[in-house]
C-alpha cells in the first residue's frame, strides 16, 4: 500500500494556523500561570489576530485550492477572513472590562473565541462539504461553551442549553442533506464538481432537491432565519453581552459565507427551485424580525430582533444570486459587524457593572448626561436602520438594487417597507436618549480604554464605509468574480 | 494619492474641516464657548487661505476636476467631485472671506449668548455646506449642498428659537424654498433620465454642442430655475428672506445677502450655457426677475426696519442680476455682468448688514428712525461704511456697484425690446431712493416727532431700549441699554473696514476678473447715453431722498404718501404675504389637508391599530410557538423542512 | 460465496460455545453465598435503585472525558501504525504534532487542577 501525500503550502492556511497556536497558547499560559496571577490574554489574543489579519492582506489576489483541493484560496474567503477577525478583535476589547466585573475575564472565553474564528474560517474557505461542516462545529462547540459562560447565571444556562440542542439538530439536519448530495452526485463532495454531477443523473434530482432543503434548515439555522429562528431571542438574551454581540455578528457571517459559497457555487443551475424557498424565507425572516422588535423592552431582545431582521435582507442578497448580490452580501457583512458591535458596545457601557441596566427605557436622558455616547449610539441605530451617510444605508442600497437587478421587484418593495417599520424602533432608543429626562439616576458610565475604542472605532469607520463606499465596492466585487454561475 | 495632490488635498480640507468643526462642537463643545470658538475659527481660516491661494494660483488655468465614484452600483453611479474653474474660485473665495470675517464679527456680536457654541457649530455647517457646493462637479452633489444650506439656513433663522416669531421664519424659509426644490430635483431627475449625466462640465458642453434635446433644456431649465428662485428670492416665492431677517445679523450678512441667497444664481452662472441655449427660458427668467426686482425696490420703499430695507434690497438686487444673465443669454453674451455684479453685491451687502448689526447691537432695535434719534450718526466707522456701502448699493462711481450695474444695464440696452432697459433703470433709481432714505434719516436726524407720521414706525418708548427688545435676544446677559454707550468692540469693526475696501477696490478689478472669467476681457464700448442715464437714475433718486428725507425742513413722509393706495400696496408688501396665507388656507388645508385627515384617519390610523393588533395578536401566537419547549421548536423546525421539501419536489 | 464466511460462523459459534461453557461451569462448581449486595445488579459500582434523577459528582464526566480523548488517540494510532512505512517521515511528524495538541489537553486539565480528586 503507498501514499501520496498531497502537496501542500503552509502559507495558504496561515491564518488559520496562527490562530490556533495563539488560542492554544493562551489556553496552557492560562493553565500554568498560578492563580490569580492576572495575564493579559486579551493583548495576547489581539496580537494574533493582527498577525492572522497581515497574513490575510499577504493572501489577498492570490487563487486556487491548496491541500487536495480542500480549502480555496481566494479573496471571497480572504473578505471573510477580515470581517471574522474584525468582529472578534472588537469582541475581545468588548469584553474584558465586562468580563471582570462577573468575575470571569479567564483565558479560555479568548480561547473559545479564536477558535471559533478558526471554524468560520474554515467555513469561508472550504471547497468541499465536509470542510464546511468542521468548521461549523468547531465554530458552534465554541460558542455553546460561550453562551453558557456564566455558569451561575441561570438565563444563561439556558441559552446554552437551548443553542446546543437545537444548533445540534441543526448540524445534523445540514449533514443529512450532504449524504444526500452525496448520494446524488455519485460520490463528491467537493463543491468545485457538484454542479456537473448532480445535473448528470436526472432520476437524481428529487434526491438533490432534498439535498438543498435540508441545507437551507441548516444554515437558516446558523443565519437565524425565520421560522428557524425561535433559539435567538432566548439565546442572545441569556449569553453574555459580548458573546451575544459575537453571535450576531460573527457567526452569522461565518454561516452566511458558507451559505453563499455553496449556493451559489454549487447550485446555480437550480436556482429558481430555491430562489422561491429563499424568497419566502427572506420575506418571513424581515417581517417576523423587525415587527416582534418592535414590541421589545429588554435592549439585548430588541438587538436580537433586528438581527433576524438583517439576516432577512442578507437573504435577499442571497435570493437575488447575482454578482451585485454576492458583493451586497460582502458589503453588508462588513458594515453589519460594525455597526452592531458598535451598537453592543455601547449596550454593554449603558449597562454599566453586571448588565444592570438592559432595559431600553434606561437610555432615556442619555444625549443629556453622555452625548458622545448618546451621539455615537444614535448613530448605529441610524446605521441599522439605513439613513444615510452611514453604511447601513449603501449596504441596503446595494441589497435593494440587487433585487431589483435580478427582477424581484416585489422583494426589494418589502425590503423597503420593513425598514421603513425598523426605523420605528430604532429611533425610538434615539428619542429616548434625547427627548426623555432620565428617569432614574442610574450611577456613573465607567468609560474603560477598550470599549471606548470600540465604540470610537466602530462609530468612525460606520461613517467611513458608509460615505466612501467606492474602494470597498471594488474590493467586494473583485471578490465575487469567483462565482462565474452568477 | 491625496496627499501629493495638494490641491485635491486643499479641496478635501475645504470640505472636512467645517464638518469636523461642526461634528466636534456638535457633541463636545457645546457648551465650552471659548474652545466651540477656537474650533470654528481654525476649521474657517483654513480654507480661507486656501481659497485664496487657489485663487491666485489656479486662477488663469483650465479647470481641473477631480471625480470619484461615491458610490457605485449596477445600476447608478453617484459621483462625487471637484470641479475648480474661474466661476467657482471666485465664489469660493467670496464665501470663505465672507464667511470668516462673519465669524470673526460674531464674536462681538454673539458674545454672552448662551447658544454661542451652537451658534459656531452652525456657522460651520453652513461653510461645509456653502463650500462644497460651490465646488462640487455634479448637479446632485451640488444639490445635496443645497439642501444642506437650507438646513443650515433654517437652523440660523430660529437660533433664537425661544422666540416665537424666529422659529416660524425659520419654518417659513425651509417651506418656502423647499417648493422651490421641488422643482429643482424635478429637473435634475429629467435630465438624469433623458440626458444620463448630471456633471456639470458635461452638461454644459452638451447644451453648447446642441447634443442635447432642446425641449429638455427648456423643460429641466424652467424646472431648476424653480429651485433658484426659492433660494435666491425669486417672485413668488421670494417671501421668505424678509422674514428670514429674525435671525442674528451677521447670518443675515452671511446667508441672506452675501452668500446662500446668491447661491441661486451662483447655480444660473455654474450651467449658464445650458440655462443660455433656451431662450424661452430665459425669457421667463427675465420677466420674473425683472418683476421681482421693481417689486422688492418698492417694498423696500416704505419699510421701517433697517434690516428689512437690506432685505428687500437683496431680494431686488437678486433680481437684478439674474436679469443681467438673462438679458446676456438673450443677446448672446457672457455671464460676466451678472456674475460680477454678485460679487460686488457680495461685498456691499454684507457691508451694510454688519453695519446695521453694529446699530442693532447697539441700540436694541431695528428701526432705523428710533437709531437716528438716538443719535446713531455718533458711530463714526460703521456710519462712513455704511454710507459707502449704500453708495456702492446706489450705483455711485467710484464704488463696486456702480460698475457691475453698469455692465447689467449695457445687457439690457443689447436687448431689442427696450422695456427691460426701462425697467432696470427705474429699479436703480428706486434702489438709490430706498437706500439713501435710510442714510439721511440716520445721518441728519429730526426730533423724534418728525417721524410720528413715518407709516409703521411706531414712536419709541423708552423702556422697550432695554434689552434688544425688537431685535429677540431673549438674555438679559448681554442687553445693551442704550444709556450705556461704549465702543464698538474691534472685532466688529475689523470686518467692516475689510469690506469698506473691498467695496471700494472691486469696481476697479473689473477687468481683471473678467479675463479671469472669461478668458479675455473684451474692451466695452462706452455708451454714454447708458452711462448718463444711470448715473442720473441714481443720482435723481438721491436728490429725491434728499428733499423727502434729508433737508432741514424735510416734511419726512416720502414722495410715496401722495399716492396712499400704492403707499398701502407697498406696505402691505403686494399683499403676497396674504396670498400665500388665501393659498395654503383654500388649496393646502382645504383640499390637501382634508384628504390627508381622512386617509390619515380612516387609512393610515387604521392601518396603525391594525398593526397593533396583529402584532398583539401575533405575539400571542408567537407566545404559543415560541415556547420555552424545545420539543416544540424542533418539531416546527421539522415541519417546515417538511413544506420546504414538498415544495421542492412538487416544483419540478 | 457462502463459504467464505465459513470461518466467521465457525467463529461465532466457539464465541457463544464458549461463554456459554463458562457460565455453566462456574455455575456448577462455584460456591453460592448470597448476601443483599452481592445480589443487586452491577452497575459501576453505583446505587442501581433509587431516584433515577441522582446527581453524579462531575469529576466523574472530567474524567471520562478525559479517557474519551485518549481513546480516540488510541484509535488514531493502530491505523497510524499500520501504515507507518508508506507514510515515512511526514507521517512521523504529522503525528507528532498530532500528539503535542493532546498534550496541550492534558498539560490544560491537569493546570487547571481537573485530575485531583478532592
Amino acid at each position: 500500500m503507498t501514499f501520496t501525500i498531497p502537496s501542500f503550502h503552509l502559507s495558504s492556511i496561515g491564518p488559520w494556523l496562527t490562530l490556533t497556536v495563539t488560542a492554544i497558547l493562551i489556553l496552557v499560559l492560562d493553565a500554568l500561570s498560578p492563580k490569580g496571577r492576572k495575564v493579559c490574554f486579551s493583548w495576547l489574543a489581539l496580537a494574533g489576530l493582527a498577525v492572522a489579519a497581515f497574513q490575510t492582506i499577504g493572501l489577498w489576489g492570490s487563487t486556487g485550492t491548496d491541500f487536495a483541493r480542500m480549502v480555496y484560496i481566494d479573496d471571497f474567503a480572504n473578505f471573510f477572513y477580515l470581517i471574522f477577525i474584525l468582529g472578534a478583535a472588537l469582541t475581545v476589547l468588548i469584553s474584558r472590562q465586562y468580563l471582570e466585573d462577573y468575575g470571569k475575564n479567564m483565558g479560555e472565553y479568548y480561547a473559545l473565541i479564536i477558535f471559533a474564528t478558526v471554524g468560520m474560517m474554515l467555513m469561508a474557505a472550504g471547497s468541499h462539504l465536509i470542510m464546511i461542516f468542521l468548521g461549523l462545529e468547531i465554530m458552534s462547540i465554541a460558542v455553546y461553551v460561550l453562551a453558557g459562560l456564566f455558569r451561575e447565571d441561570l438565563r444563561s444556562n439556558e441559552a446554552a442549553l437551548k443553542y446546543l440542542i437545537l444548533g445540534s439538530f441543526s448540524s445534523a439536519f445540514l449533514l443529512f442533506g450532504m449524504a444526500m448530495l452525496y448520494g446524488a452526485s455519485g460520490g463528491t463532495l467537493f463543491l468545485n464538481d457538484l454542479p456537473l454531477r448532480l445535473g448528470a443523473d436526472p432520476a437524481m434530482a428529487p434526491l438533490v432537491l432534498l439535498g438543498v432543503g435540508l441545507l437551507i434548515v441548516g444554515f437558516g439555522f446558523k443565519v437565524a432565519a425565520a421560522p428557524f429562528h425561535m433559539w435567538t431571542p432566548d439565546v442572545y438574551e441569556g449569553a453574555p453581552t459580548s458573546v451575544t454581540a459575537f453571535m450576531a455578528v460573527a457567526v452569522k457571517a461565518a454561516a452566511f459565507a458558507a451559505f453563499a459559497r455553496v449556493f451559489f457555487l454549487a447550485f446555480p443551475a437550480i436556482k429558481v427551485d430555491w430562489n422561491m424557498v429563499l424568497w419566502v424565507l427572506a420575506v418571513a425572516t424581515m417581517t417576523i424580525g423587525n415587527v416582534a422588535a418592535i414590541s421589545q423592552t429588554n435592549i439585548k431582545r430588541m438587538l436580537a430582533y433586528s438581527s433576524i431582521a438583517h439576516a432577512g435582507y442578507l437573504l435577499m442578497a442571497m435570493v437575488a444570486a447575482n454578482q451585485l448580490g454576492a458583493m451586497s452580501l460582502l458589503y453588508y457583512l462588513l458594515a453589519y459587524t460594525l455597526m452592531n458591535l458598535g451598537a453592543f458596545g455601547v449596550v454593554i457601557l449603558v449597562g454599566r457593572k453586571k448588565d444592570s441596566y438592559l432595559n431600553i427605557y434606561d437610555y432615556s436622558g442619555l444625549g443629556a448626561a453622555h452625548p458622545v455616547l448618546a451621539a455615537s449610539m444614535a448613530l448605529f441605530m441610524f446605521a441599522l436602520a439605513g439613513i444615510p451617510p452611514t453604511a447601513g444605508f449603501v449596504g441596503k442600497f446595494y441589497i435593494f438594487s440587487a433585487a431589483i437587478q435580478a427582477g424581484y421587484i416585489w422583494l426589494a418593495i418589502i425590503g423597503v417597507m420593513n425598514s421603513l417599520v425598523s426605523v420605528f424602533y430604532y429611533l425610538r432608543i434615539t428619542v429616548l436618549m434625547y427627548m426623555k429626562p432620565a428617569e432614574a439616576d442610574l450611577g456613573p458610565v465607567v468609560f474603560s480604554p477598550a470599549l471606548t475604542a470600540v465604540v470610537a472605532l466602530t462609530a468612525a469607520g460606520v461613517l467611513a464605509i458608509g460615505i466612501f463606499p467606492g474602494c470597498l465596492y471594488n474590493l467586494a466585487m473583485n471578490a465575487v468574480k469567483i462565482f462565474p454561475g452568477l | 494619492m491625496v496627499f501629493s495632490d495638494p490641491i485635491l488635498l486643499g479641496c478635501l480640507l475645504t470640505v472636512f474641516l467645517p464638518l469636523s468643526a461642526f461634528a466636534l462642537i456638535m457633541i463636545f463643545t457645546r457648551d465650552n464657548p471659548k474652545l466651540s470658538l477656537a474650533i470654528s475659527l481654525v476649521a474657517a481660516t483654513i480654507p480661507l487661505i486656501i481659497a485664496w491661494t487657489f485663487f491666485f494660483k489656479l486662477g488663469g488655468r483650465a479647470p481641473i476636476i477631480y471625480n470619484f465614484d461615491w458610490m457605485v452600483s449596477d445600476l447608478v453611479k453617484v459621483p462625487f467631485g471637484f470641479l475648480l474653474d474661474p466661476t467657482s474660485l471666485v465664489m469660493f473665495v467670496i464665501v470663505a472671506t465672507i464667511s470668516w470675517l462673519v465669524q470673526v464679527y460674531s464674536i462681538g456680536y454673539m458674545a454672552g449668548d448662551p447658544g454661542f457654541g451652537r451658534y459656531y457649530a452652525d456657522l460651520s455647517l453652513f461653510a461645509l455646506a456653502m463650500l462644497t457646493l460651490v465646488i462640487s462637479s455634479g448637479l446632485l452633489q451640488l444639490y445635496i449642498a443645497w439642501e444642506l444650506v437650507g438646513l443650515a439656513s433654517y437652523l440660523l433663522i430660529g437660533f433664537w428659537y425661544e422666540k416665537f416669531s424666529a422659529s416660524e421664519a425659520g419654518k417659513k424659509a425651509f417651506v418656502v424654498t423647499r417648493f422651490g426644490d421641488i422643482g429643482f430635483f424635478m429637473g435634475l431627475v429629467f435630465l438624469v433620465i433623458f440626458y444620463g449625466s448630471l456633471d456639470i462640465a458635461t452638461v454644459n458642453s452638451a447644451a453648447v454642442a446642441n447634443s442635447m434635446p432642446p425641449w429638455l433644456i427648456t423643460t429641466s431649465g424652467l424646472l431648476i430655475f424653480c429651485g433658484v428662485m426659492g433660494k435666491s428670492a425669486q417672485f413668488p416665492l421670494h417671501v421668505w428672506l424678509p422674514d428670514a431677517m429674525e435671525g442674528p445679523t451677521p447670518v443675515s450678512a452671511l446667508l441672506h445677502s452675501a452668500t446662500m441667497v446668491a447661491a441661486g444664481v451662483f447655480l444660473m452662472t455654474r450651467i449658464f450655457p445650458f440655462f443660455a441655449a433656451s431662450a424661452t427660458t430665459m425669457t421667463v427668467i427675465l420677466a420674473i426677475s425683472t418683476l421681482t426686482l421693481i417689486l422688492s425696490s418698492t417694498i423696500a420703499l416704505a419699510a421701517t426696519d433697517i434690516k428689512q430695507v437690506w432685505a428687500y434690497s437683496t431680494v431686488s438686487q437678486l433680481g437684478f442680476m439674474a436679469m443681467g444673465l438673462a438679458a446676456a443669454a438673450l443677446a448672446s453674451g457672457t455671464l460676466f455682468a451678472g456674475y460680477y455684479h454678485l460679487t460686488t453685491h457680495a461685498a456691499f451687502k454684507a457691508l451694510l448688514f454688519l453695519c446695521s448689526g453694529v446699530f442693532i447691537h447697539h441700540f436694541g432695535t431695528n428701526d432705523f428712525f428710533t437709531m437716528a434719534t438716538q443719535g446713531g450718526r455718533k458711530l463714526v466707522i460703521p456710519m462712513a461704511c455704511i454710507t459707502i456701502a449704500a453708495l456702492a448699493l446706489a450705483g455711485i462711481f467710484p464704488f463696486a456697484g456702480f460698475f457691475s450695474k453698469e455692465l447689467i444695464l449695457t445687457a439690457l440696452a443689447h436687448l431689442d425690446n427696450k422695456l427691460w432697459l426701462v425697467l432696470g433703470l427705474f429699479g436703480a433709481f428706486l434702489t438709490a431712493y430706498y437706500s439713501f432714505r435710510v442714510i439721511f434719516v440716520m445721518l441728519f436726524p429730526k426730533s423724534p416727532e418728525a417721524y410720528s407720521k413715518v407709516p409703521g414706525h411706531i414712536a419709541h418708548v423708552e423702556d422697550e431700549a432695554h434689552g434688544h427688545g425688537a431685535h429677540g435676544h431673549a438674555d438679559d446677559a448681554h442687553g445693551h441699554g442704550h444709556d450705556e454707550h461704549h465702543g464698538v468692540p474691534w472685532v466688529m469693526i475689523f470686518p467692516l473696514l475689510v469690506l469698506a475696501s473691498f467695496t471700494l477696490i472691486l469696481g476697479f478689478c473689473q477687468d481683471y476678473l473678467e479675463k479671469l472669467l472669461l478668458g479675455a476681457s473684451h474692451p466695452h464700448a462706452m455708451n454714454y447715453f447708458l452711462l448718463v442715464a444711470a448715473v442720473g437714475c441714481a443720482l435723481s433718486g438721491i436728490a429725491l431722498a434728499w428733499l423727502d428725507w434729508g433737508r432741514k425742513d424735510a416734511k419726512c413722509v416720502g414722495f410715496i404718501s401722495r399716492f396712499p393706495a400704492l403707499q398701502t400696496f407697498f406696505i402691505q408688501k403686494w399683499y403676497m404675504d396674504h396670498f400665500w396665507r388665501w393659498f395654503l388656507n383654500r388649496f393646502i388645508y382645504g383640499i390637501f389637508s382634508k384628504w390627508f385627515t381622512y386617509n390619515d384617519r380612516r387609512v393610515v390610523d387604521g392601518g396603525v391599530d391594525a398593526v397593533a393588533f396583529s402584532t398583539v395578536g401575533s405575539g400571542r401566537l408567537l407566545s404559543f410557538i415560541q415556547t420555552a419547549f424545545l420539543q416544540y421548536n424542533l418539531l416546527f423546525m421539522v415541519v417546515v423542512l417538511a413544506g420546504v421539501g414538498i415544495y421542492l419536489m412538487m416544483g419540478r | 460465496m457462502l463459504i467464505n464466511y465459513v470461518p466467521i460462523l465457525i467463529f461465532t459459534v466457539v464465541a457463544i460455545g464458549l461463554v456459554a461453557v463458562i457460565v455453566v461451569l462456574s455455575e456448577l462448581l462455584g460456591k453460592k453465598k448470597h448476601f443483599p449486595s452481592k445480589d443487586m445488579p452491577y452497575e459501576c459500582g453505583m446505587d442501581p435503585i433509587g431516584d433515577a434523577r441522582h446527581r453524579y459528582t462531575v469529576r466523574f464526566y472530567v474524567i471520562a472525558m478525559f479517557f474519551i480523548v485518549f481513546d480516540i488517540e488510541a484509535i488514531f494510532f493502530f491505523p497510524w501504525a499500520v501504515v507507518f512505512k508508506s507514510l515515512g517521515w511526514f507521517g512521523f511528524w504529522e503525528m507528532l504534532v498530532f500528539i503535542g495538541i493532546i498534550s496541550v489537553g492534558l498539560v490544560y486539565v491537569w493546570g487547571k487542577g481537573a485530575l485531583e480528586w478532592e
